[in-house]
């Protein structure tokens, strides 16, 4: 056997776990999804094939799908630039100073606990400073308690992402801008920002994809209530799913889901090229 | 010769998944198997919340063997909460187990599921109102080996020093009202309100008999008498008597509120009376629920045991289920306190049970059980659609509008009823 075919048998000898691994545990449950999508498909009873009619339904009938989009997009055009600008902004202050270490472990706790404590613990505080109604059972303030505590939540992550990228600033580059005469603002947003664009670009579109995945925050902290103004997509696919049993609408959803995703990551990656600058 | 090398792995993973999709069906003989000296091995599923429980349980299971020398009785246990997840996803994949725990709340969600027991077993000694719970279009589709009500739960401490007569039988829903307020002072509350199907529903049934569901199981959220009794009870919110609940995630809210001494009154199932003398930190009452223009009246639930449909021995089945409510596994039950018994003979050995748990007590709970078996008397079960768990999270949702003022009590009921009657 000449050495070249002993390598590419090697080489499928280690690929093959893991191309098994994400056929079996990703490309096939995607792909039973897609095709789970075109049928009525109850959890108990027999499958029936119906073309369109689930992406029919959600779009023009069901009660809750278009409200439970709007809640969503409402969610992460709150949470993504207030994740951001709070992340970025400690992460610039924690930098200067001497207990930079103590902050980011401190800060960082919230990223690190069970979301479902955080949720719950938070739940009490509304509870405990919550005049008639509390903020939950209000209409008019509970998406945005959900968003105050997913902000809380959710900031730590980034903040350390953007620290480490502050640490990595070239101090060549500083220092000649600052011989320039670049300082305070000027310094921030002609340098510094640019010089730390890649890790901005990576928390944007992460932040984005987990903004329109949320679920349980308002599955703890609200469960969609009062009436449906904090019920977001994936509540509105799991309770298709797991509480009306119907697969099919679940199936159907979870792809619009995707698609929507699919679409703001891609319009993130395209708008990349004006605004993220890569050291070549 | 190269194009083909890497078709290979592709042609490998293609036919894996094939066979992947193919093996999920199972063999359709699920839940059971009989060994070559003829002993029947039974599956049987059923919730337990710590290993206590799991042993009573098993206790239970080996009564069945004792009995029937031939038949095993293999125990499957899950949390509550998870109990009616994983039963449904089972009987998707084809893996249900012979013996299926059943609550009646649930029932007309696996109505078809079940292999109906008329004629099969005895149903001698039972509770009318119980084997009634887990009946279903006249088909008995379990045995039940629990029943129970829904009582007042007053703070007797709290009636004591704000000078009120405390409940008792024949007590009114004016009553109910004026002690409500007055006991609301101080930050606290004099009711503690809940969007719980039962908690909720049985004090609007007992105002004036309005029920959500008619008896032909059809959904009726939006009827006169429902806005009627909904605006009486979202009225005591309005009117300072009750704590309504801080999210539409508060299932628990007015039980909890009642045993942590922030409302002064609850309604609650009559399972929980020996934790609520346990563990609150005042003297607990029990009374029947407030009577209105029809006298007092609640809502029952029980829990049984049915045999799946599909099971490979249904009769070997149904003697398992026989033995798991007969007189025998419900006195062991009761001596360890787990529900009140639904076999009538049974039921005295409960409230011994609970007198002897406290003894201080003993009077509350001879309160309790007297308004149990009232309740009993002015009864009805609760049937339900089978898109019920949809059903009881839009009340969470709709309901707690309607307590903070935010919507009218007629169209939050008529959202519910729109919103669910395509799947009911």
């Amino acid at each position: 056997m000449n050495p070249r075919t002993t390598e590419q048998w090697s080489a499928l000898g280690f690929v093959t776990p893991s191309v098994l691994g994400l056929g079996l545990f990703t490309l096939f449950p995607v792909g039973m999804a897609v095709v789970m999508s075109f049928f009525e498909w109850p959890m108990l009873g027999t499958r029936e094939f119906v073309g369109l009619e689930n992406f029919r339904y959600l779009l023009g009938e069901d009660p809750d799908f278009l409200t439970a989009l709007r809640n969503t997009f409402v969610f992460t055009g709150l949470y993504v630039p207030l994740n951001l600008l709070l992340a970025l902004g400690l992460a610039f202050w924690i930098n200067r100073s001497r207990w930079a270490n103590l902050w980011r472990v401190l800060f960082f706790v919230p990223a690190i606990t069970p979301m479902v404590a955080n949720a719950v613990i938070w739940k009490l505080l509304f509870q405990a400073v919550g005049g008639e109604p509390n903020l939950l059972a209000d209409g008019r303030t509970a998406l945005l308690a959900v968003v105050a505590m997913s902000v809380w939540q959710g900031f730590g992550y980034n903040m350390i992402v953007f620290s480490a990228a502050i640490n990595e600033m070239s101090p060549s580059v500083l220092e000649a801008a600052s011989l320039d005469g670049a300082t305070g603002l000027r310094r921030l947003l002609s340098v510094q920002l640019p010089l730390i664009s890649p890790a901005l670009f990576f928390a944007a579109t992460m932040t984005m994809i987990n903004a329109l995945q949320v679920f349980t925050q308002p599955y703890i902290l609200t469960a969609g209530g009062p009436g449906n103004v904090t019920e977001t997509l994936v509540m509105n696919i799991y309770q298709a799913g797991f509480e009306s049993r119907d697969l099919g609408l679940a199936a159907a959803g979870a792809w619009l889901l995707f698609a929507i995703i699919l679409g703001v990551t891609a319009v993130q990656f395209l708008g990349q090229k004006r605004w993220v600058h890569y050291e070549s | 010769m190269r194009m083909r090398r890497s078709v290979l792995p592709v042609l490998c993973l293609a036919g894996m998944m094939v066979s992947a999709a193919c093996g999920g069906g199972g063999s359709g003989a699920s839940g059971g198997a009989r060994d070559t000296g003829g002993t029947v091995t039974l599956d049987w599923e059923m919730w337990a919340g710590s290993e206590d429980e799991k042993a009573q349980l098993d206790h239970l299971a080996a009564l069945v063997t004792q009995r029937h020398p031939t038949i095993k009785v293999n125990l499957r246990t899950a949390p509550f909460n998870d109990y009616f997840t994983k039963l449904q996803t089972e009987f998707a994949a084809g893996k249900q187990p012979c013996v299926v725990s059943m609550q009646s709340l649930r029932l007309s969600a696996y109505a078809d599921l079940l292999e109906p027991l008329d004629g099969k077993a005895d149903t001698q000694g039972f509770a009318p109102a119980a084997l009634e719970a887990l009946k279903l279009d006249g088909r008995q589709l379990a045995l039940p080996y629990d029943l129970a009500s829904m009582l007042l739960y007053y703070n007797k401490d709290a009636f004591a020093k704000a000078g009120v007569a405390e409940p008792k039988s024949g007590w009114t829903v004016a009553d109910f009202e004026q002690a409500a307020k007055k006991l609301s002072t101080g930050g606290k509350a004099g009711f503690g309100m809940s969007f719980a199907d039962l908690h909720s529903l049985s004090l609007m049934l007992s105002y004036n008999g309005a029920q959500p569901v008619t008896p032909d199981v059809k959904l009726g959220f939006d009827s006169q008498p429902m806005v009627d009794a909904l605006t009486w009870y979202a009225g005591l919110a309005a009117s300072k008597a009750a704590l309504v609940p801080a999210s539409s995630s508060d299932v628990g809210w007015g039980e909890t509120q009642f045993v942590n001494g922030n409302a002064m009154m609850a309604v609650d199932g009559s399972w929980n009376i020996g934790s609520a003398v346990k563990d609150a930190k005042f003297a607990v009452g029990f009374a029947p629920l407030p009577a209105g223009s029809g006298g007092s009246k609640t809502y029952l639930a029980a829990s049984g045991f049915g045999v799946a449909k599909g099971c490979p021995y249904p009769q070997e089945a149904a003697k398992a289920v026989s033995v798991l409510t007969g007189p025998d596994a419900q006195a062991y039950l009761a001596g360890q306190g787990r529900s009140l018994p639904s076999r009538t003979d049974q039921q005295a050995t409960y409230e011994e049970f609970l007198v002897k748990q406290d003894p201080r007590n003993a009077e509350a709970v001879r309160g309790a059980i007297a308004s149990l078996k009232d309740g009993l008397a002015g009864g009805v079960p609760l049937f339900t659609t089978k898109n019920w768990d949809s059903v009881s999270k839009l009340m969470a949702q709709y309901l707690i509008q309607v307590y903070t003022g935010d919507q009218s009590p007629k169209d939050a009921l008529g959202t519910i009823q729109q919103q669910s009657v395509r799947g009911q």
